[in-house]
């Protein structure tokens, strides 16, 4: 079979069971049929029951991610490079990390209202909370794969940690620090949508969903659902594309035998 | 320049608290612009040597002088070749090899001349751009020595820089490194376990035993040079240190 057909099958089989159900069940509260759906789609300009058009609403949550996700970033690549490189940072850091990275992103929500107050700064800080330990964590992995020849070999130039760090170290862990960012901007994604679901929020795809939700639009919810999964894919490729043109040169490391 | 070393030893802790004598008292010099040769078998710690002369490990006893000054930290007057060349993937061999003058503070508007200069030396004028993994081995490896070349260092170490690279390449870059030595005038300390390198390079040879590593046998090469690998005086001369890499005193 080619290929293409056979990525295309799945989705196309799932599309087909949601019509077939939709006309089963024929009731657009509980599942809209197809068409319902793509009507929404393709206005994505129209205003939706009032609280913005499709597009506005994905800029807003485009926006909140985006400042999260680099809020986070500004942090965790740093620290990761100082756990990475430096054994006392680790020691020091290691413990507090354990504990705090498998507490989910929205457990701090009730924190966060409480510290921040419902609004931008609390949505923000649960998708930088969300984005900052892939990062920190791929960072810090990085730095320590860096070949101890490429260091040695720079040291031998005259460097002190300095040009270490800038020509060696960042550079030397890129590939594996962007591949963290790309993981985390997936979950500050996910972050972005869950938050905007709380009470207080008034705009953004996570709340567009909720509020149709609540006026009984399936419709737009399916729709709001298909936007967030299609901007998430696009954002991922976007990262792909960049790996793909900036970080050739790491497939090829192997062979290259440094 | 010269270069002394005074009963290095070297310890390593096995991790159980035993310690390993890897090298022990060990003592030689070098004169200006000469190619010196440390051969020895595997486990003598020849690169472990190396890599104290260098600076990048401490000796646990004895000191290393570098005209009279100890070495303890690695210093812009010697040049390294690693084993693998060890050239930065992502930079381009023009930008390897004027990373260090970055390095020094020196002005950008001189990095391309000097290295320039000793690029066309090793012979990679048509290869400024390209990056290290389109290149051969062998070119590779040349990248790497003009990469240390530009820093004008008085002493270049090389660490079994040819081990990587098949027959040909070997021969072919073995006569370059030594019409690099009379071009640039360095002196050049060159591990190897290769009999047929270190005679072919060195005017001087240590010869190391393994376990713990110490000093067998020091040795002149005196063949007129360019040297014949073929020739009588040649083979002779391997039969001998071959003998001494053995253990024994020759016939």
């Amino acid at each position: 079979m080619n290929r293409r057909l056979r990525k295309v099958l799945l989705p196309l089989a799932v599309i087909l069971v949601w019509e077939a159900l939709a006309l089963y069940i024929n009731n657009p509260f509980v599942l809209p049929d197809l068409r319902a759906v793509l009507s929404v789609l393709v206005k994505p300009t129209a205003d939706l029951l009032g609280s913005g058009s499709l597009i506005e609403n994905a800029m807003m949550s485009l926006f909140r991610v985006t400042l999260g996700f680099l809020i986070a970033s500004c942090l965790a690549i740093p620290l990761g490079v100082a756990i990475g490189r430096w054994e006392g940072a680790k020691d020091l850091s290691e413990g507090l990390i354990s504990v705090l990275r498998p507490v989910p992103p929205l457990a701090w929500v009730p924190l966060a209202m409480a510290w921040l107050k419902i609004g931008l700064a609390s949505m923000v800080f649960i998708i930088a909370l969300g984005a900052f330990f892939p990062i920190l964590l791929s960072t810090a992995q990085g730095v320590r794969d860096v070949k101890r020849s490429w260091l040695e070999a720079v040291t031998m130039m005259g460097a002190g940690e300095f040009h270490l760090i800038r020509k060696v170290v960042l550079p030397g862990s890129a590939p594996e620090i962007w591949n963290g960012m790309r993981v985390a901007f997936g979950i500050a994604w996910m972050c972005v949508v869950a938050a905007e679901m709380l009470p207080g929020t008034g705009s953004g795809l996570g709340y567009l969903i909720i509020y149709a939700y609540g006026w009984g639009q399936i419709q737009v919810v399916v729709a709001g659902m298909v936007a967030i999964g299609i901007l998430g894919i696009l954002i991922d490729r976007l990262f792909i594309a960049v790996e793909r043109r900036w970080f050739s040169w790491r497939h090829t490391t192997d062979e290259a035998g440094t | 320049m010269k270069l002394e070393l005074k009963g290095i030893t070297k310890n390593f802790d096995q991790g159980n608290g035993n310690m390993v004598t890897v090298l022990q008292d060990i003592s030689f010099q070098t004169n200006d612009q000469e190619a010196v040769g440390i051969l020895g078998p595997s486990g003598c710690g020849k690169t472990t040597l190396l890599r104290i002369i260098a600076g990048l490990e401490q000796p646990t006893g004895g000191e290393v002088l570098l005209d009279g000054e100890p070495v303890t930290k690695p210093s812009v007057r010697m040049g390294m070749i690693f084993q693998e060349h060890a050239l930065l993937p992502w930079c381009s061999v023009l930008e390897n090899v004027t990373l260090g003058l970055e390095i020094q503070g020196i002005p950008s508007i001189e990095w391309q001349e000097n290295a320039r200069k000793y690029l066309d030396l090793v012979g990679l004028q048509s290869s400024y751009h390209s990056r290290p993994y389109e290149l051969s081995g062998g070119m590779r490896q040349r990248a790497a020595i003009a990469r240390a070349l530009v820093m004008e260092p008085s002493l270049l170490l090389m660490d079994e820089p040819f081990s990587a690279l098949d027959l040909q390449t070997r021969n072919q870059i073995q006569e370059n490194i030594h019409r690099i030595q009379e071009k640039a005038a360095k002196a050049i300390l060159i591990v190897t376990h290769s009999v047929e390198e270190a005679i072919f390079l060195a005017d001087r040879l240590v010869i190391l035993r393994a376990r713990p590593g110490r000093v067998q046998k020091l040795l002149e090469v005196k063949l007129d040079r360019p040297r014949d690998r073929m020739s009588p005086q040649f083979l002779e001369m391997r039969e001998m240190v071959l003998g001494y890499l053995n253990g024994g005193k020759p016939e």
